[in-house]
């Protein structure tokens, strides 16, 4: 699982990292988005300024027909040279229904308020609302002041509770200044809104002090601060110390979804706070996911598609792949291994076929078969019913350890059986003398000797199946009786045979060379036997991290067949060959009866003739025990012998 | 200073004595006659008019700096006639008082108008508790208060209507105006004001019955005091000062208090 751990951790690395960097995106595109609107409010503000001062400048040139028609000239003119005041009254009656024609001429630069006054700054006539009394005068505003001393000149008033922007222009008749033309346009919304349009979409607002005496919010655009917003921070931007002295703020944040920038306008109405606020709205992102909300069509058709779409099915078929080889696959095995198990078709989980933790998922099946098995044969009364009847019926007197050969009755002596070499318990490098072997009692019966099996128990098998080869050698032939004859007699494996190929433990034979020079019993030429169809189809089915078995040595074969092993291994793999040799016959002999033989593995039966052999041994003192199979009574039946010498 | 009526007694010719006797009956007649005629106004025998002339010199207002910010966007000549120089309205703008003794009699009252757009005059110097009348005159409101001055706070005062402050606080304020903001003003509060001047468009100023005794003359526009001069007066008829120059060029800055 190396390959998937690894998978997913560099999935989770990169996933990480991009959640990162989304949130990095996040934060970086909002300091944008906050620096772009702040330094867009700063152009605003400046376009803002340019139009005012066209604006102003407009308004300026727009009266310049007004000061220098003759009639206002001339009216202009007497009332500065007036002696009384029936003479102003009769020169407002004459001038006021002119300046009215005059400024419908203007048409959009009509005047909202017009004064025209004579050199001394008294008006003489006013169009506009609260027209000043009679006398009244206007001489000390610095824009009367400076047109009546020959300059054009704009400026800001607050002037009777309303914001008017001021332009005025001198009169001159025969040369000299007789008065000023004074025109004023209020300071509301229609500004706003024509400024808001100049600047594209900001909303602008003028205020007096802590009021807003006129805004525009744009429509069309989404979150525009309204004109309620801003004068909820107009209070807070008074005391702004850049506004304070006459600059422009820095952006100030509205109601935390936008930016203003405040400033004061350009002329007298500045100290008594009169100004404009522009603001924008701030659109943040919340998520990193509206990062994509952002995003245009265009963006999104400008996208690799291809290359990302095959990057994401290699990663996925490579993430796929690795599943599969350390997951998916050995599991497949591992079912169709335990169900080969639960079919019987193999005794015991094959833990070479796998690695990791499906192999100690087999081993765990195995331990667990096994202590089941041993717990089972020792407790279960059911057990021994089925011992004896493997074994047959004992004789009540007679010991049970003797059994006669095929075509006695079962109850030979001894002396009738064959001398049986002691071959589990020759002692140690003894050969097995073939010599002292009896022959059979019935020759073409014998079995020849079983090959050894070329296969070795896995390295990393467990104790409990290291004791017992991993594969049997081939069945022995049997001496199948003919067909329709009479059930075949007992046939009986060679019980002293001689020496053969032992079935070694991989972990102390597999690649060793042979030794010379142990034992010394004559060798025996014997053809090597391929390997069983178990064995090949283990080959095949070799894979990653499976134990290999290397294939015994002919000559480790030889030297093990002539007794160069230790007698106490060659003890014990004649027993298990025995042992081996015993389980064929009578699984043989069972389906020559027509017994059944379904759930009748080498394991039980090896179990119950082990402990057999050791009730046989402690009962009569023998040496050991050879077991043949024998019919009686139509079933397959063991006859025990003990071995004394 | 010689007294013209001892003089012209010491030059009497010697004469008979009826001629003596009717003499001086009718000299003592007349004297007691001019006695009784000008008794109401012994008390103030002793008073005098003080007057002078106030001259600003070429360049007195400056044009504004470079760097200050204008109060608008356009100011042009207009391009056919020669624009008339700045010049400043001494009536409005200027203060001339008399600062020594107190004077018998004076009150504790002066008045400011609003008229034309502004006030007038815009520098106003008077003593502690005095009661200062401020009348609009103006076709509009005003809202006049003086920058950190207890008692003179921003106020509206319409059309046509008055408001008067009391002043107890010696020292030095800028008046401004919430409503109409070109309006400036200063008001000098000082303990021994003694008396204050009229002045004309054409600079000249003038007290009227000033006691006798050493003064100090000091002109005031707006925060900054621009001349300043000595007199003695004594019983005379009329003193005249020599003409104060305006030295210092006014700036728009205020003066921290006195």
């Amino acid at each position: 699982m190396v390959l998937s751990r690894f998978w997913i951790f560099a999935l989770s690395v990169v996933a990480m990292a991009a959640i990162g960097a989304a949130l990095l995106a996040q934060g970086m595109v909002n300091r944008q988005t906050v620096a772009n609107l702040e330094n867009g409010l700063r152009r605003d503000r400046l376009e803002v300024e340019q139009t005012l001062k066209l604006d102003a400048r407009a308004r300026i040139d727009a009266i310049a027909p007004l000061a220098a028609h003759p009639d206002v000239r001339t009216a202009l003119k007497s009332a500065s040279a007036r002696r009384s005041d029936d003479e102003l009254r009769a020169l407002n009656t004459t001038l006021k229904p002119k300046l009215q024609d005059l400024n419908r001429q203007l048409l959009g630069m009509s005047a909202d308020i017009l004064f025209a006054v004579d050199a001394n700054g008294v008006i003489v006539a006013q169009l506009g609302p609260n027209e000043a009394r009679f006398g009244g005068g206007l001489a000390t505003f610095p824009l009367v002041e400076r047109a009546l001393a020959g300059h054009v000149r704009d400026d800001v008033w607050a002037y009777d509770g309303s914001v008017y922007r001021m332009a005025a222009r001198p009169v001159i008749d025969s040369g000299g200044y007789v008065g000023a033309i004074v025109h004023g346009k209020k300071l509301d919304e229609g500004l706003a809104t024509l400024l808001s349009r100049r600047v594209n979409g900001a909303s602008i607002a003028f205020f007096r002090r802590e009021a807003i005496v006129g805004s525009f919010t744009p429509t069309d655009v989404t979150g525009a601060p309204t004109q309620a917003e801003l004068g909820a921070v107009l209070a807070t931007a008074l005391t702004n110390a850049d506004l304070v002295a006459g600059n422009v703020t820095a952006p100030i944040d509205v109601a935390g979804r936008g930016r203003a920038v405040f400033s004061l306008v350009t002329g007298a109405g500045a100290d008594a706070q009169i100004g404009y606020v522009i603001a924008r709205p701030l659109t943040l992102l919340a998520s990193p996911s509206e990062l994509f909300n952002s995003a245009t069509t265009e963006d999104f058709a400008a996208l690799p598609k291809g290359a990302l779409g095959g990057a994401a099915f290699g990663l996925f078929v490579l993430g796929m792949l690795f599943f599969w080889l350390e997951k998916d696959r050995p599991f497949s095995r591992l079912k169709k291994r335990a169900k080969a198990l639960g079919e019987r078709k193999i005794d015991r989980m094959p833990i070479a076929d796998f690695s990791g933790n499906y192999r100690r998922i087999a081993e765990s099946v195995n331990l667990a078969m096994d202590k089941a098995v041993e717990h089972a044969s020792e407790n279960s009364p059911k057990k021994k019913a089925n011992l004896d009847e493997i074994l047959g019926p004992a004789s009540g007197g007679q010991p049970q350890a003797f059994f006669g050969f095929s075509g006695q009755s079962g109850a030979g002596s001894a002396s009738d059986i064959p001398d049986i070499p002691p071959a589990p318990s020759a002692p140690r490098g003894a050969p097995a003398m073939p010599g002292r072997a009896q022959p059979p009692a019935a020759a073409p019966m014998m079995a020849p000797p079983a090959a050894a099996s070329m296969m070795a128990q896995p390295a990393a098998a467990p104790p409990i199946a290291a004791p017992r080869p991993a594969a049997a050698a081939p069945a022995p032939p049997l001496a199948r009786p003919a067909a329709g004859g009479p059930p075949a007699p007992p046939v009986r494996s060679p019980a002293a045979p001689p020496p053969r190929p032992q079935a070694f433990g991989g972990a102390t034979l597999a690649g060793m060379p042979p030794e010379p020079g142990v034992g010394g019993g004559p060798v025996q030429s014997r053809a090597y036997a391929p390997p069983s169809p178990a064995a090949g189809a283990y080959d095949d089915e070799q894979e990653e991290g499976a134990t290999m078995i290397a294939r015994v040595p002919e000559a480790l074969l030889n030297a093990s067949a002539t007794g160069q092993m230790s007698a106490v291994s060659e003890g014990a793999a004649d027993e298990e060959l025995h042992f081996r040799q015993v389980f064929d016959d009578f699984v043989a002999t069972k389906k020559q009866c027509g017994e059944p033989t379904a759930g009748f593995t080498f394991d039980k039966f090896v179990q119950t003739l082990r402990k057999n052999k050791e009730q046989i041994v402690t009962r009569h003192g023998a040496k050991g025990v050879r077991f043949t199979v024998y019919v009686k009574d139509g079933k397959a039946a063991l006859k025990a012998t003990p071995v004394k010498d | 200073m010689s007294d013209p009526t001892h003089r012209q007694r010491r030059s009497i010719p010697a004469v008979s004595v009826p001629s003596a006797l009717l003499v001086l009956s009718a000299t003592a007649c007349v004297a007691a006659t001019a006695l009784l005629c000008t008794w109401p106004l012994s008390s103030t025998a002793l008073a005098v008019d003080v007057k002078g002339l106030l001259r600003a010199p070429e360049g007195y207002l400056p044009a504004p700096a470079a760097d200050e910010r204008k109060p608008y966007y356009w100011e042009e000549w207009n391009g056919f006639l020669d624009p008339r120089p700045r010049r400043v309205d001494m009536r409005r703008e200027l203060a001339v008082v008399l600062l020594g003794p107190p004077q018998a009699g004076a009150e504790n009252r002066a008045s400011i108008q609003l008229v034309g757009g502004s006030l007038s005059p815009s520098t106003i110097v008077v003593r502690p508790d005095t009661i200062l009348r401020i009348e609009n005159k103006d076709d509009f409101a005003h809202e006049l208060f003086a920058e950190g001055l207890d008692g003179f706070s921003a106020e509206a005062t319409s059309s046509g209507q008055a408001r008067t402050v009391r002043v107890t606080q010696p020292g030095s304020w800028p008046i401004r105006d919430r409503q109409v903001a070109h309006v400036r003003g200063h008001l000098h509060v000082i303990a021994n004001v003694s008396a204050l001047a009229t002045i004309e468009p054409n600079g000249e100023y003038k007290f009227v019955n000033v006691a006798p005794g050493q003064y100090t003359i000091k002109v005031f526009h707006g925060a900054r005091e621009v001349a300043t001069a000595t007199a003695q007066v004594v019983e005379s008829r009329e003193i005249v000062i020599d003409p104060l120059m305006l030295t210092a060029p006014p700036r728009p800055a205020a003066a921290a208090p006195r």
